[in-house]
């Protein structure tokens, strides 16, 4: 410490840059999902408790993260954003990893294997998840860029129209889950009710992640405008 | 008088080696605080750093590092007082340098952000305070001084400020920022240019012998200014104006701010050195004049050249073997320190210090370069400022002063004791 000039010192790691990391993590521990279900319908259990693992790694990591930018974040002065509005953003952002980790829980826990008519449908609900989760991203990973423009006008615009693809991805989320849900709906009479009901909740924690991720979008949207 | 006949060459020899020593240690620690916004900012490596550093720091202690050194030399102790024994002013520099330089060492040690310039001072009053009289010291030049340390970051921040807002409204904000960027980047380099030039040649050569009217100046430094302009628009022409898309005209916007802030951190090592070469030079310009006058304490004398020059090698010989291990250690974590935030805070504090160089003030040039980073801290953001580190750098002024006081106290009188008065 003392061999470093003093115009080291008067420096640190910026905040966002642990934003944004916290944001690589959470899309990691979702990107997890496909690989999830698709051993989850292979009834292959070792790995789906693998796959459980390595999600829940990476939601304590996220946790960590989220830790660091509450503690480091400076009381305003020379922050280029609302204090508030940060600290909101790294909450919402951190109920990806969690919701992530609830779902595969939830299947690893009571062996939960959708029926083969809803696999493939499930699993595109669960890409798309992930399309938003990606889209989302890209909007936080364009905070450095709006830092460095002096939060220009046009570099603005770029994210709005990021947040615009956030918004179509879970408008096609929206739809997927309404077909989705008719098609449980139809299947309640063959199958066991308390299967079906579970079939409901991890529908509902999925459509939840992207809203989620809409939310976040929002989020670095009020933060940026002025 | 006796004591300098006697012991003179000793006295001088001594006196040579302690100001060769504070101008390494203000190439080895203080030249890096000067580039570590250019090195920050990745707008320059930090090769490109080290031969400006050398270049420029050079430059500015020789051309214009005169005023500043004189008032270190004779602008603070009233000499008439030492009248019969001007051996004392002897010790007393002589006391000052090692003051300096023990602090130095020690704050280095314990990682404190003390500022050379506050050490000489406080130790040249202190020693003339308590070891002459109260009576020797010019008070008001010492108070023009300190209230100039408290101005000087002020200033500078506050130029920081209007230069980023500046950047902000004619160049980021419009609707193609390249196209501005290049357009207006060559008038922030004239500016540089100009007012570095200016400073200079006003107040600083007449120590070469060139006396030059305020008239003659405002045309070389303009033509300065526009051989600098021209070379920084072809630097500038270089650099691809079409950007594929927004995140690339970014980059770009920031490629042309990085030909600007190579033209910064020049006049911020210039400045630095101008400044600066003067806590090291400055007690042996004093001591020199008495011991070759033969003990006249003359407050007329010119300040010889030659001494200049010493401080120069020395503060490159102090960069060439240590600091550039201190600028290497300027980390790439300074993230949001961009070319079009950094040159902002650099052209402030450079245009600060050269002011007050030519007003022949010795400031902090470190802290005025602080006060710049947070006047675009102000109005551009910057998060990742350790505000602590501000607050050590505040109380470090206070515990400086007398620290490198009654430092040279100390030592004023055991050379007293060794040497004797008479």
């Amino acid at each position: 410490m003392s061999k470093q000039p003093l115009f080291s010192k008067l420096f640190r790691e910026s905040p966002f840059v642990a934003v944004q990391q916290h944001m690589e993590f959470a899309s990691e521990a979702v990107g997890q999902l496909s690989s999830l279900f698709q051993a989850s319908h292979a009834s292959d259990w070792a790995t789906v408790e693998e796959i459980y693992n390595a999600i829940s790694d990476m939601e304590s990591q996220a946790d960590e993260l989220k830790r660091e930018v509450r503690i480091s974040l400076p009381r305003g002065l020379f922050l280029p954003v609302y204090r508030a509005d940060l600290l909101e953003l790294v909450h919402l952002q951190d109920q990806i990893p969690n919701k992530s980790k609830d779902i595969a829980g939830l299947i690893l826990g009571r062996e939960i294997v959708f029926p083969d008519v809803l696999q493939n449908q499930i699993l595109e609900f669960v890409k798309v998840s992930q399309e938003g989760v990606l889209s989302v991203l890209e909007v936080t990973s364009q905070i450095d860029d709006l830092i460095r423009s002096g939060f220009s006008s046009r570099e603005v615009h770029v994210v709005e129209n990021l947040v615009d693809e956030v918004g179509v991805i879970e408008h096609r989320a929206d739809e997927l889950q309404i077909s989705l849900r008719s098609q449980v709906h139809k299947l309640e009479a063959s199958h066991n009710p308390l299967d079906m009901m579970f079939c409901y909740k991890i529908i509902e924690l999925i459509a939840s992640i992207t809203d989620v991720s809409q939310q976040v979008s929002h989020r670095v949207l009020c933060m940026v405008a002025r | 008088m006796v004591v300098i006949e006697n012991y003179g060459f000793v006295l001088l020899v001594i006196a040579i080696i302690c100001g060769l020593f504070m101008a390494w240690g203000v190439g080895a620690n203080d030249v890096a605080n000067a580039m570590g916004t250019s090195v920050g900012a990745k707008a320059i490596t930090i090769k490109q750093a080290i031969i400006i550093a050398m270049v420029f720091e050079c430059a500015g202690a020789y051309l214009a590092g005169g005023e500043v050194t004189d008032t270190i030399r004779k602008g603070i102790i009233d000499p008439e007082l030492l009248g019969l024994n001007p051996e004392l002013l002897v010790y007393g520099m002589i006391s000052s340098l090692l003051a300096a330089g023990v602090w130095l060492l020690i704050a280095t040690t314990y990682g404190w952000p003390v500022s050379t310039t506050h050490t000489i001072v406080g130790a040249i009053v202190g020693f003339a305070a308590v070891g002459i009289s109260a009576e020797a010291i010019n008070w008001g030049k010492v108070m023009q001084i300190v209230l100039s340390w408290v101005i000087s970051p002020l200033l500078a921040g506050v130029l920081a400020f209007v230069l980023y807002m500046s950047v902000k409204r004619f160049i980021l904000n419009t609707p193609n920022p390249i196209r501005s960027a290049k357009r207006g980047v060559p008038v922030y380099i004239f500016l540089v240019g100009f007012v570095i030039s200016m400073v200079s040649l006003v107040k600083g050569l007449k120590h070469i012998g060139l006396n030059i009217g305020f008239q003659e100046a405002l045309v070389y430094a303009a033509a300065i200014a526009l051989v600098l302009t021209m070379a920084g628009s072809v630097l500038v022409s270089r650099i691809n104006s079409q950007a594929r898309s927004v995140h690339e005209e970014i980059v770009n916007v920031e490629r042309v701010f990085g030909v600007l802030m190579l033209f910064t951190a020049c006049s911020m090592a210039f400045a630095h050195g101008s400044n600066d070469v003067a806590n090291a030079i400055g007690p042996l310009a004093a001591i020199n004049s008495v011991i070759s006058s033969g003990g006249e304490v003359a407050q007329q004398a010119m300040m010889p050249s030659w001494l200049l020059m010493l401080g120069a090698g020395g503060i490159a010989l102090g960069l060439m073997t240590y600091g550039y291990r201190v600028i290497r250690t300027i980390g790439s974590n300074i993230t949001e320190l961009t070319p079009s935030s950094g040159f902002a805070a650099e052209l402030a504090a450079a245009t600060t210090v050269v002011i007050a160089s030519g007003s022949s003030i010795p400031v902090s040039t470190t802290h005025t370069l602080v006060g710049g980073v947070l006047g675009v801290g102000l109005a551009h953001g910057l998060a990742a400022l350790n505000l602590r580190m501000v607050g050590t750098i505040f109380t470090s002024w206070i515990v400086t002063l007398p620290a490198g006081a009654l430092l040279s106290i100390l030592f004023f009188y055991i050379l007293k004791a060794i040497f004797g008065v008479g």
